[in-house]
């Protein structure tokens, strides 16, 4: 890989006054490592095996990264302002590489592609793919769109985006803010939801449990499907939404008064609330189901 | 690759080269390989057997269906991978019970064996560089999904018409590709 | 066969059809073809019976020897097609991500040439079919990537990538 650092024009280096209410402080501390002029469309991929990312969109058409790398590791930076690389090269072999901590600032239109081994990923206003082996991952502001997970680290999810999709195997999965579109999913881990704002989701785990607590806007299509995770659906007592819970050997529990329960040969319940609205499906093979009014 | 990891694997792979010393249990092919030069010299065109070609004792649709069933692994594992290379093209046989069409259908079969070995390369790669942390997180994920699956089959065995049993198991082999993604986006 | 028979006598005398000379070649050869052939393809009994593929073959080919190569090495490069041949058509690929899950045993930095060896045979076993085919052609037995291309069907930036991957992963399996 290249050993490339592109240094901007001074105006570019200062990370002062990048203003929003919710918006990270700037570092102050940590070296300037590179900058470069950026257009607002730009891919800008990083790679870090260890210490941790954080990525912050701002307003700039230009990409600052700040942070401090081990000495024996080498920090690379190059491309177009197209499109750029940058990251800490990964020694081949090493089991556990020195961390080191980067905060990349970057045009809030830009594509990451970010990729860890350890590391932690934070990003705000930041949009594109986030994949990290064993690191936590934790996305917030405003985005086009996510595609986030973690092999084995939790994933935060607290943004606003017409497009989510997230993935965890053992790790926990927490969703809120404002995604519109959700596609989440984990093997073992807790998949928890609290949103108003979803208009469609698939909610997928195999053994974890699934929590959803949030709204059901009129028109909205929620799936939910686990094998033997317990599924509860906390939602509001004025909700309007037709559910069909179904599970072949786990237990279902409804604690709203309304309902029209349909028993068939298998454990299944269709209920209608309000105006039945929203549609809803869940679908367990062992896990339980739980339908609860919101206090 | 730095200069010292070099230096190892230099050194492991000049251990390879070393020559090797006999083997009597060799001796024994010996009359096995001298039996197929006599066979050879009395006037048989070969005397290597063919690899037995491994003709489809099922029927056309058996195969397009196997066919098709690779087809949408291999699609869905190159649409998940990160260099997407494009699918093989794929030969329907509109006559099925020309050898033409067999052949067809038959080439098509293996370049997507060839394309789903490819696959699984990466991923075994992929899961042979992983920490060892890691390395046993996914195989716990692979068993778990894969204990869902088995019991979501011996259900659907019990009771085959039940279309809730193969959408739960549909959603099962989505979290198994799903796993298998992260492998081969680790590498 | 009485007295010392020199390996070059023997091949020629085996090109104008002597049997009893071919089998002192293949007493010679054997050993090296086939720990090729349980390399390449990861199973002693499929070797086995790949050593048998190989010595037939040769015979068959062996009025295209005309010494312009060491015997050994023509030998090697007939035992290597045979193997991608039946590599190519083997179905040895399926459950072997299965495989892979199972426990691994302690892979040792290897301390003496003979532990070595051991360590390196498992760790190769646990490479992917390509890339360990690869890097046996490559750093092993001295194949250029183009004549790697040209054995194996894939492209020469291909087999470079199929080595790098090979040493990254031995690597990690021998760091253990």
């Amino acid at each position: 890989m290249r050993f490339v650092i592109a240094w901007a024009g001074a105006a570019l280096v200062t990370a002062a006054g990048v203003g929003g209410a919710q918006r990270p402080a700037p570092d102050a501390a940590g070296t300037v490592l590179g900058a470069r002029r950026l257009a607002k469309g730009a891919s800008v991929k990083i790679f870090n095996p260890a210490g941790s990312v954080r990525l912050i969109g701002w307003a700039r058409d230009s990409l600052l990264v700040r942070g401090a790398v081990a000495s024996d590791d080498r920090f690379y930076l190059a491309g177009t302002e197209n499109g750029v690389k940058l990251g800490v090269e990964d020694r081949a072999g090493a089991e556990n590489p020195d961390a080191c901590e980067l905060v990349v600032y970057l045009p809030a239109g830009a594509q990451v592609s970010v990729k860890t081994a350890s590391a932690r990923i934070a990003a705000y206003d930041v949009s594109g793919w986030f994949y990290s082996v064993s690191g936590a991952i934790d996305v917030s502001g405003t985005a086009s769109s996510l595609d986030v997970e973690s092999m084995t680290g939790a994933v935060t999810i607290g943004a606003e985006s017409p497009w989510v999709r997230a993935r965890t195997g053992q790790g926990s999965l927490r969703i809120s803010g404002r995604p519109q579109d959700v596609d989440a999913s984990t093997i073992s881990g807790l998949l928890d939801v609290t949103s108003d704002a979803i208009l469609r989701a698939q909610f997928t785990s195999v053994t974890g449990d699934i929590r959803y607590a949030g709204a059901l806007a009129p028109g909205a299509v929620f799936d939910f499907s686990s094998h033997s995770g317990v599924v509860t659906l906390v939602l509001p007592r004025d909700v309007s939404a037709t559910l069909a819970l179904s599970s072949v050997n786990g237990t279902i529990e409804n604690g709203f008064v309304s309902t029209h329960p349909a028993a068939l040969e298998r454990r299944s319940e269709r209920v209608t609330l309000g105006h039945g609205e929203a549609s809803v499906t869940v679908r367990t093979f062992k896990g339980a189901i739980r339908l609860r009014p919101r206090r | 690759m730095t200069r010292t990891n070099r230096a190892r694997l230099d050194r492991y792979t000049a251990e390879l080269r070393r020559p090797v010393d006999g083997d009597p249990a060799l001796d024994e092919l010996w009359p096995a390989i001298r039996s197929r030069l006599d066979r050879g010299t009395a006037g048989e065109t070969s005397v290597i057997p063919r690899p037995a070609r491994r003709t489809p004792a099922v029927t056309v649709t058996a195969i397009v269906a196997a066919m098709a069933a690779a087809i949408v692994l291999a699609f869905t594992l190159a649409g998940v991978m990160n260099d997407r290379s494009p699918a093989p093209m794929v030969a329907v046989a509109t006559n099925a019970d020309s050898a033409a069409a067999l052949r067809a259908i038959d080439d098509s079969v293996r370049a997507y064996e060839e394309e789903t070995r490819i696959l699984l390369d990466r991923l075994e790669l992929a899961r042979a560089v992983l920490p060892p942390q890691a390395a046993h997180a996914v195989d716990h994920d692979l068993a778990v999904v894969d204990s869902a699956i088995a019991e979501l089959n011996a259900a659907i065995e019990r009771h085959p018409s039940d279309p809730s049993l193969r959408r739960l198991l549909a959603a099962s082999y989505r979290q198994k590709l799903d796993v298998l993604q992260r492998i081969a986006n680790a590498g | 066969m009485s007295g010392v028979v020199r390996l070059d006598d023997a091949v020629r005398r085996a090109q104008r059809g002597d049997a009893a000379a071919f089998e002192h070649v293949y007493k010679t050869h054997a050993p090296a073809i086939h720990q090729l052939c349980r390399r390449m393809c990861g199973d002693d009994r499929i070797a086995r019976e790949l050593v048998q593929d190989v010595f037939v073959r040769a015979w068959e080919r062996l009025s295209s020897f005309r010494g312009e190569s060491a015997f050994g090495t023509w030998l090697h490069r007939l035992a290597v097609n045979v193997v991608l041949g039946q590599l190519r058509s083997g179905t040895r690929h399926a459950g072997r991500l299965s495989a892979i899950t199972e426990t691994s045993s302690a892979i040792r930095s290897p301390e003496s040439g003979a532990d070595a060896r051991i360590d390196l045979e498992a760790a190769l076993t646990r490479l992917p079919e390509r890339a360990r085919t690869v890097y046996l052609l490559h750093d092993v037995y001295g194949y250029s990537h183009d004549e790697i291309a040209s054995a194996t069907g894939m492209a020469a930036a291909t087999s470079r990538v199929q080595l790098w991957r090979a040493h990254r992963a031995l690597m990690r399996l021998l760091d253990r």
